[in-house]
């Protein structure tokens, strides 16, 4: 996909959005007013216009649902698979990251994770 | 009674590690006056539990990350020289944990994108804290902010609604949304004499709606405060036999069999895993009850050992022989199994249903979302298929099929239909009685009623029971305050009259007017004993239309029923 095709799909202040890509950026996104398409034509843009690898950016929401949307998105967008990459729910990527590191902490690298209920029946021990 | 003691327990463990505040933390606090000795030594404990067992709960994923990245620079630097770019969606949503770990991902290059809507900040007790948008600026005094303020989604008449109630928030980044799209229909607002009727009114407009054509069932849903108010709405919609679907209910992976089938490859992954080798180990039934749990839990604390190596030393040590073969069975499966799990998951799994007897024991309606489980497996590894399962949420369940949709206004945030139900706008539900002393809540309650008029394109129709059972008696409750809050020439009075029949009255130009009054009809609702100049004494039947312009309906003992304007009818209330 093109860049400026990419752009003309957006208004203003999406435009903005998408374009500044260095240093730290509040994007007050009111009801329906384009977040998710915001988000991923900037991914798009950081690798179409500045080079920028996926695998350095890093993408994080909070439902497995609204991730996998995100991902299947920028696929179609960029028309290439995102598979592996940073993007995914804090806890997944949290979990990816203890997965190889977690034994600085003293925990082993196969460590499970206790839901709600298993917390739960924990206390209750 | 214990269950909700221990889940409190929980709870507040949680948004103690969502505040990043660990058991050390915590007891390094003990100054403060409302210092909890005995809490902290459960958390204590706890922590210690989840360490012993080799385990995360959910919290800790993101707590011990940020440990991990405090403690350990050089793991952090390797992140950082990876990742160069961070964008986080639903900002609003963040805990401190989490935006800890987000300003700690962007490192030095700080290339830290945010997105969120503090308007829409509804995960407060779950430890989100809208005030991480408001120190986004500070903490980045370079940022750069950006407003995106022109909405896709709603009829202009439905943003007017929106902005009247978020306005009345007094903190909030101020953001004026506009759009493209039409005026649009007014609101709807219908009061009903009790949960049922209110249900029923809701059922008999999506069919009628429905009827017209121009809408699916999938273009509607139903939204409300609390699950249980979904009971009624099935109800009503299983008697005029349209489809629907409940969001947030019991989802794939907290059903019984798919909870215990995972535990059973949790255990084989990690025998040190006392929670799901608990759970398992008498099901199907093997004679191993609470006793000898007991004994075993006995074993493992004075020996300070897991609950299956205690398992492992009492079915050598122990004098009873019962007990041995009991506990030797199950330990010989656990065991046999272990040392396949290297082979093909599917194949795995099969393999623990046959061995352990589940799949003779499981009642046959189950057996299908094992089947399921098999089939999900393909093309994942051990560790894989218990990831995806334990970081699952109710909050990823996927809407399929043309069905009504129906749920919490808290799982419809993201979300959008033509048309939306929001029921039970009653003070008390909607602000819910919890909410009605605390500002802060009473703000998250707004925002709560901001975000659900916002998940409308089309139309939007709000409602209230004047009665309603709540935690097991029978309330009486008043329209929402927040009602009031919507400017009055945005809706329309429905009485009982479902949707489509009232739609073309309600298309008239609507006035815009700003002004906040309490709903007017609410004094003259249905059941109320009137008295008239001419014709006495008469019940009301229905009221609706304008909010300037109120029609009832009064049945008169004298004349019988007459339609009346309310502005010239001089009725007075008895």
């Amino acid at each position: 996909m093109s860049k400026n095709s990419l752009l003309n799909d957006l208004n203003p202040q999406q435009r903005d959005a998408v374009l500044h890509t260095k240093g730290p950026l509040l994007i007050l996104a009111g009801a329906g007013s384009g977040k998710t398409k915001v988000i991923t034509y900037r991914y798009a843009h950081l690798v179409s216009a500045h080079k920028v690898p996926p695998a350095s950016i890093l993408a994080m929401t909070f439902t497995n649902k609204a991730a996998g949307e995100m991902r299947d998105r920028i696929e179609r967008l960029m028309n290439r698979s995102l598979k592996g990459l940073w993007i995914g729910t804090f806890h997944a990527l949290s979990n990816r990251i203890l997965r190889k590191e977690i034994d600085h902490l003293g925990f082993h690298r196969d460590f499970v994770i206790y839901d709600d209920d298993d917390s739960s029946s924990l206390v209750r021990n | 009674m214990h269950e909700a003691i221990y889940k409190g327990i929980a709870s507040k463990i949680s948004s103690l590690k969502a505040a990043l505040i660990g058991p050390h933390e915590f007891l390094n606090n003990e100054t403060s006056f409302d210092f909890d000795e005995k809490f902290a030594r459960v958390y204590v404990r706890y922590q210690d539990e989840l360490k012993k067992n080799n385990a995360l709960d959910f919290d800790d994923l993101i707590l011990h990350t940020v440990r991990l990245f405090e403690e350990h620079p050089a793991a952090l630097n390797k992140y950082n020289k990876e990742i160069s770019h961070i964008m986080v969606d639903e900002f609003q949503d963040t805990n401190t944990a989490q935006y800890r770990l987000s300003k700690l991902l962007a490192g030095a290059h700080k290339n830290l994108c945010v997105v969120g809507d503090d308007d829409q900040s509804i995960y407060r007790f779950r430890g989100a804290d809208v005030r991480n948008i408001m120190s986004f600026e500070k903490d980045f005094s370079s940022a750069r902010v950006i407003k995106l303020e022109q909405n896709y989604r709603s009829t202009q008449v439905i943003l007017d609604a929106a902005a009247g109630v978020i306005s009345q928030n007094p903190v909030r980044k101020l953001k004026k949304l506009w759009t493209e799209k039409n005026e649009g229909e007014k609101l709807y607002y219908c009061i009903a004499n009790s949960e049922n009727d209110e249900a029923r009114y809701i059922a008999k407009s999506i069919r009628e709606l429905y009827l017209k054509g121009k809408y699916s069932y999938s273009d509607f849903a139903v939204l409300y405060r609390m699950n249980l108010q979904a009971r009624a709405l099935e109800e009503a919609l299983r008697v005029y036999g349209m489809p629907y679907r409940i969001i947030g209910g019991v989802s794939f992976y907290q059903r019984r069999e798919v909870k215990d089938i995972i535990s059973y490859l949790k255990v084989i992954n990690n025998p040190k895993d006392s929670v799901s080798l608990k759970r398992i180990i008498n099901c199907p039934p093997r004679g191993i009850g609470d006793t000898t749990t007991a004994r075993i839990e006995n074993e493992a604390k004075k020996k300070n050992k897991s609950f299956f190596d205690a398992m492992k030393s009492l079915s050598s040590s122990s004098d009873s022989a019962a007990l041995k073969e009991k506990i030797t069975d199950f330990i010989e499966i656990i065991d046999e199994l272990t040392a396949k799990r290297g082979m093909a998951l599917p194949q795995l799994i099969r393999l623990v249903l046959e061995k352990t007897g589940y799949i003779k024991w499981v009642e046959k309606e189950r057996i299908e979302n094992l089947t399921e489980i098999i089939r999900l497996a393909e093309g994942m590894n051990l560790q894989e298929l218990i990831d995806t399962a334990s970081l699952f949420s109710g909050a990823d369940e996927r809407v399929d099929g043309n069905c009504i949709t129906l749920m919490t206004l808290h799982s419809a945030k993201g979300l959008e239909f033509p048309v939306v139900f929001i029921a039970g706008v009653e003070n008390g539900l909607l602000p819910h009685f919890h909410a009605i002393k605390n500002p802060e809540e009473l703000h998250e309650e707004r925002r709560l009623f901001y975000v659900g008029i916002t998940r409308a394109k089309d139309i939007l129709i709000l409602s209230s029971a004047k009665k309603r059972r709540l935690y097991s008696s029978m309330q009486e409750l008043e329209p929402s305050r927040f009602l009031s809050e919507i400017p009055s020439g945005c809706y329309f009075y429905t009485g009982m009259m479902p949707i489509p029949m009232v739609e073309s009255v309600a298309r008239i130009t609507p006035k815009r007017s700003r002004t906040v009054e309490f709903p007017a009809p609410s004094i003259f609702l249905p059941g109320v004993r009137v008295k008239h100049p001419k014709w006495g004494i008469g019940v009301v039947r229905d009221s609706y239309g304008e909010t300037d312009d109120v029609k009832v309906m009064v049945n008169f003992s004298t004349v019988g029923v007459k339609r009346l304007s309310l502005k010239f009818a001089n009725l007075e209330r008895l």
